[in-house]
């Protein structure tokens, strides 16, 4: 379960359970990357991950699909997103205040095989 | 701007600084998708000051850059230069003789298609008149 607290105007705060141990995740809004149906979010946490994410943002009633969405780990091999795909989902829910986010044609911008575009995710609180 | 290989560095830096020379944040994206299909992009960076420091920039992501600079070209002076009339000079290079004398004139300026157009023109006239009869 996520707990969600505000940093500042554009930090988004929560803090996830990861394997028993506590983890602080901060969602922020980038605006140099953010304009029209375009959002960049910075996502760190006090594990060491640190990923931006940039897609087309669609907002339906309680719902939000990123289309398009890149993500780009800013330090490869400090903390992997891949064991904590879930649980940041479930974090972003929590501090958007959404019940669903669909991931639609997400690419891979860093690591093996740039420009792969990955399968569809669908999370739910 | 072409890739120097399929290992990008940071593709949203990439971007970053093309947004920080004056790019859209959709026209960076545009440039992002373009890369990541594996061809060349073509972008419009008004605020770039000093080009070697944005090359290197980009060149630091693992991104060629190539510079295409507009200029403006007095119309007036290259027609004059080539002695043509107005007619002619348009009917030559297929421009609209109001549009050309408008240009001339002042009222309106050539669109980046038409500086473009009239940059090749003025650097290589009979070339490009070659090119366009048909």
């Amino acid at each position: 379960m996520a707990k969600k607290s505000t940093v500042d105007t554009d930090t988004l705060e929560a803090y996830i359970l990861l394997k028993g141990e506590i983890v602080r995740v901060r969602f922020t809004i980038d605006d140099e990357l953010s304009g029209g149906e375009l959002v960049g979010v910075v996502v760190q946490a006090s594990n060491g991950l640190d990923l931006v994410l940039w897609a087309q943002v669609e907002l339906t009633g309680r719902e939000v699909v990123l289309r398009q969405m890149y993500f780009e780990q800013r330090n490869a091999g400090d903390g992997s997103v891949l064991g904590m795909r879930s649980a940041l989902a479930q974090a972003a829910m929590e501090v958007f205040d959404v019940d669903r986010i669909r991931i639609a044609g997400a690419r891979r911008t860093s690591g093996i095989r740039p420009g792969r575009i990955v399968r569809t995710f669908v999370f739910e609180r | 701007m072409p890739p120097t290989s399929r290992r990008f560095g940071s593709i949203i830096e990439a971007a970053r600084v093309l947004i920080r020379a004056g790019a859209s944040t959709r026209a960076a994206r545009k440039v992002v998708d373009t890369l990541l299909a594996g061809k060349s992009a073509f972008v419009i960076a008004p605020n770039v000051r000093d080009f070697e420091r944005f090359r290197s920039l980009l060149m630091a992501e693992n991104l060629a850059v190539h510079r295409i600079e507009q200029h403006s070209v007095d119309v007036r002076a290259l027609r004059v230069r080539l002695e043509m009339s107005q007619a002619e000079f348009a009917g030559r290079y297929g421009l609209d003789l109001a549009t050309l004398r408008n240009w001339e004139q002042g009222r309106t300026t050539p669109d980046s298609s038409a500086a473009t157009l009239l940059q090749l023109i003025e650097r290589d006239p009979p070339t490009i008149a070659g090119m366009l009869e048909t």
